[in-house]
């Protein structure tokens, strides 16, 4: 066998050894958390609140989804309003500028986002530990998700249905409700799935945004919010079994909604 | 609708389409205003020292050239910032030859198919949420570094620098960077999958039928057409390293004032710091705490952007494909 | 003969390039008038610019006017003038909806209908355009499962819902089999009893079959027009001509 095939050949085999390794550890990461999380699970947890040491799991699952949904009202419309005039009245310059400010938005920690929260949604506009405050952090998060992925859809209409619609004597805004939203129906969907699996999972963000509460929340301000990544973090810091069974199942419900949520996405056709 | 309604439609779409610039304008303008306090109390010191106290926040704080502040307070950023660089830089090391030969090995030799389940296996390490990695990291990757496989290294790779001496209890550097690779890997294998299947096929094809090998074509390949976009990669990876937070806070070891001795030993990263220590900044009734706490920010948000920005220019904004969290934005 | 649509001293310009030089040209109602010229020649903008829908390509500048119905089509508010001057295109462009919601969509842009008085204009238009029987039986199924030919005759559908006076036609069978493009001709014949037609075609072969009226453009020039017969048999432009016996040979 000659050196260059050798060479070829041992390339190969490192390259599958490395792809297969990589495999096994996403398998022991997702594993080990399923099998910690069925292990410690239990019906109780789901219909009772809790406080990440005793009780339940129900306040932090409810709480999870209001700030996702809370997120999710916040970051859509702006998004897909947004996106609609990039695409149709924007020019290129304008757009250039709104595409550098939306990466700077992706690129921002989230603690650093969840400071920004504290500052100025909790101190600033008075809102305090709250539904509001955490729920629009992480759609501060969300924002530039929808936009790009509502502004590619909206960009991939093609050119002759535009200009069918047009031709039969559409306004702007017949033009943009009734063929270019219609159209990119898929793509806001995808986004808006996606941004509530990205949400769900978010934490630090909502450290100083939603802080914690036994219950559920009364009002959308100023009464303190419970959330599953809470539970994850505070739970495995505590020395009883049950917080890191709390703590465990959080992480379990976590993975499954998160990868459902996914999985869902990639059904739909855009 | 009227053609009046129509123009406020526009500018009522004008006005929301600037929502990212008023965010963005916004986010910085409060962390500029809470840090300029520190800023001027702080000085250079904020870079040079490693010492971080809060200070007796419960006793009455104490005048310090004219400005109120905790007593026996200290604000130097040095450890967090030498441990945000040094769990970043190390787990691009890890990442970056691991993207590399994963895209080129699912280029070069393996079909479509199975090409594509790999790749969005790779993206699902993108799915899971950092606080999940931070708890897999103490659970299970925390007892198999300080009882099996630091030891090992310190034997026998003890010859290298910061390899050797006494390993604690397998939360610290070496924790941090693993875990911050296994994340940042998502994002770089996609963009570099991205731009080796963009040209590949047609390189690929001539050069094998003039006899190269698959190998040799991907060293072609990498040399030829993909320094910029690895380069861009590794900034976009880096850039997601920097800003981590919670994985790295929990498999840190989350170390206060002194500064690491190897790469075993407990580090702390400016996220990590920035989520301890907000909580009790807001007993501080100087404020200081929290003022410092958002220069603290503002700093990490700088670094942050840097590599981010450089790397995105870099790729471009052809990125945004499969949509899980790695991949495009 | 009454002209429906007057250009005078017309013309488009990009940057530079000159796209349509001065156009003088006549079209007469209830008839099918057609623009016959090589592709490049300008014939799409001519058509574009009847409608206004050439507003939508950045960078152009005219000079000159267009008449519709003896009013400046700039005196009209662009969607009235282009509810009254339907368009078809070279590709069949259907919305991504039911056959039905196709045909609808411009009804409902224009008229507050009841669902009773849509329904009507749907089958009309359908029937009009010589698709109903094909369609009638599941108007709720997406119109992208419709063959090509079928498409084309639904997009005419479209057109013709919102009651135009005139039906532009941009090339309408090139991308269709013969079968599909000989059922459009005819349809094409049929429809100008009611609706004044301005074809768009490079094929001389079926300017002949359906013409009443020939224009020959030629590098953004009208360089004949006047009945088919006229034009097809006695050319007077040593181009014209040239085009003519290159393409029917």
């Amino acid at each position: 066998m000659s050196i260059r095939i050798l060479k070829d050949l041992s390339f190969r085999i490192i390259g599958y050894a490395i792809i297969i390794f990589i495999m096994i550890i996403l398998i022991y990461i997702v594993g080990g958390i399923v099998f910690n999380g069925v292990l410690s699970i239990r019906p109780s947890m789901l219909i009772e609140n809790g406080d990440t040491t005793s009780g339940g799991l129900l306040n932090a699952i409810v709480g999870t989804w209001m700030l996702v949904g809370t997120g999710i009202l916040f970051s859509v419309p702006l998004g897909v309003f947004a996106a609609v005039f990039i695409v149709e009245y924007g020019w290129m310059r304008y757009n250039q500028i709104i595409r550098i400010f939306t990466d700077i938005l992706t690129s921002i920690p989230s603690i650093v986002l969840g400071l920004f929260g504290y500052l100025f949604l909790v101190i600033q506009l008075g809102f305090g530990y709250s539904l509001l405050a955490g729920g629009i952090t992480l759609g501060i998060m969300m924002l530039p998700y929808i936009l790009r992925i509502t502004e590619i859809s909206l960009s991939e209409v093609p050119r002759s249905v535009r200009e069918a619609a047009i031709s039969l004597g559409a306004r702007r805004t017949d033009l943009i409700f009734r063929v270019m939203l219609p159209y990119a129906k898929n793509g806001i969907i995808t986004s808006t799935i996606l941004a509530m699996s990205i949400g769900a999972g978010e934490t630090a963000q909502l450290l100083y945004t939603a802080g914690w509460n036994n219950s559920l929340p009364v009002s959308f301000i100023k009464s303190q919010v419970a959330y599953l990544t809470y539970v994850i973090w505070a739970g495995i810091n505590q020395p009883s079994l049950y917080s890191h069974q709390l703590a465990f199942a959080s992480a379990f419900i976590l993975i499954v909604s998160v990868f459902s949520l996914i999985f869902i996405s990639k059904f739909i056709k855009r | 609708m009227p053609r009046r309604e129509e123009k406020i439609f526009k500018f009522f779409t004008f006005l929301i389409s600037l929502a990212p610039v008023v965010l963005v304008v916004l986010l910085f303008s409060f962390l500029l205003y809470y840090s300029i306090p520190s800023i001027r109390y702080n000085g250079l010191r904020f870079f040079t020292t490693y010492y971080w106290y809060p200070g007796q926040v419960y006793l009455p704080p104490v005048n310090v050239n004219g400005i109120l502040v905790p007593y026996g307070s200290s604000f130097g950023i040095l450890l967090f910032l030498f441990g945000t660089l040094i769990t970043s830089l190390l787990a691009l090391l890890i990442a970056f030859p691991i993207s590399i030969i994963i895209s080129l090995i699912v280029n070069l030799y393996i079909n479509d198919k199975l090409r594509k389940i790999i790749i969005s296996l790779i993206e699902l390490f993108a799915a899971i949420p950092s606080v999940v990695y931070g708890l897999w990291g103490i659970v299970y990757l925390e007892p198999i570094l300080s009882n099996y496989i630091e030891p090992l290294m310190s034997k026998y790779l003890g010859f290298i620098p910061f390899f050797s001496g006494p390993i604690y209890s397998g939360a610290g550097i070496l924790a941090s960077s693993l875990v911050l690779s296994l994340m940042i890997l998502p994002i770089m294998t996609s963009v570099l999958n991205g731009s080796i299947s963009n040209f590949s096929t047609p390189v690929k094809e001539g050069a094998i039928a003039l006899g190269a090998t698959r190998y040799e074509v991907g060293r072609m390949i990498i040399l030829r057409g993909l320094k910029i976009q690895i380069f861009g990669a590794s900034m976009l990876g880096l850039g997601r390293a920097l800003g981590e937070t919670m994985a790295v806070l929990m498999v840190s070891g989350s170390a206060f004032n002194i500064m690491p001795s190897n790469i075993y030993s407990p580090i702390n990263t400016m996220a990590a710091a920035l989520a301890t220590l907000l909580d009790s900044a807001f007993m501080d009734s100087t404020g200081m705490n929290l003022y410092a706490l958002s220069e603290l920010g503002l700093v990490l948000v700088l670094i942050t952007l840097i590599a981010s920005i450089i790397g995105r220019l870099i790729v471009g904004i052809g990125i945004i494909r499969g949509y899980t969290r790695g991949e495009e934005l | 003969m009454d002209a429906i649509i007057r250009f005078k001293n017309y013309s488009v310009y990009a940057k530079k390039k000159v796209i349509l030089d001065n156009i003088n040209l006549e079209i007469y109602e209830n008839n099918v008038n057609t623009v016959l010229g090589p592709s490049g020649s300008g014939k799409s903008t001519l058509l574009r610019s009847i409608n206004r829908l050439i507003e939508l390509t950045p960078g152009l500048s005219y000079s000159g006017e267009i008449y519709f119905k003896d009013k400046n089509i700039f005196d009209y508010q662009p969607e009235e003038l282009r509810r009254q001057i339907g368009m078809v295109f070279q590709q069949p462009n259907p919305f991504n909806f039911s056959i039905f919601e196709n045909v609808a969509f411009g009804p409902r842009l224009h008229w507050k209908l009841s669902n009773a008085e849509l329904e009507k204009i749907v089958k009309d238009s359908l029937i009009e355009a010589a698709l109903y029987d094909e369609v009638k039986d599941d108007l709720k199924k997406s119109a992208l499962r419709l063959s090509g030919g079928q498409q084309q005759r639904l997009c005419i559908a479209r057109a013709l819902a919102v009651k135009p006076s005139v039906l532009m036609m941009d090339e309408p069978t090139s991308s269709l089999d013969p079968v599909a493009r000989t059922k459009i001709e005819d349809l094409i014949v049929k429809l100008k009893e009611k609706y004044t037609v301005v074809l768009i075609t490079h094929d001389v072969r079926q300017a002949a079959r359906i013409s009443d009226f020939i224009a020959f453009i030629y590098n953004g020039k009208i360089l004949e027009h006047g009945s088919a017969e006229s034009i097809l048999e006695n050319p007077k432009n040593r181009i014209t001509e040239e085009f003519l016996t290159d393409r029917l040979r």
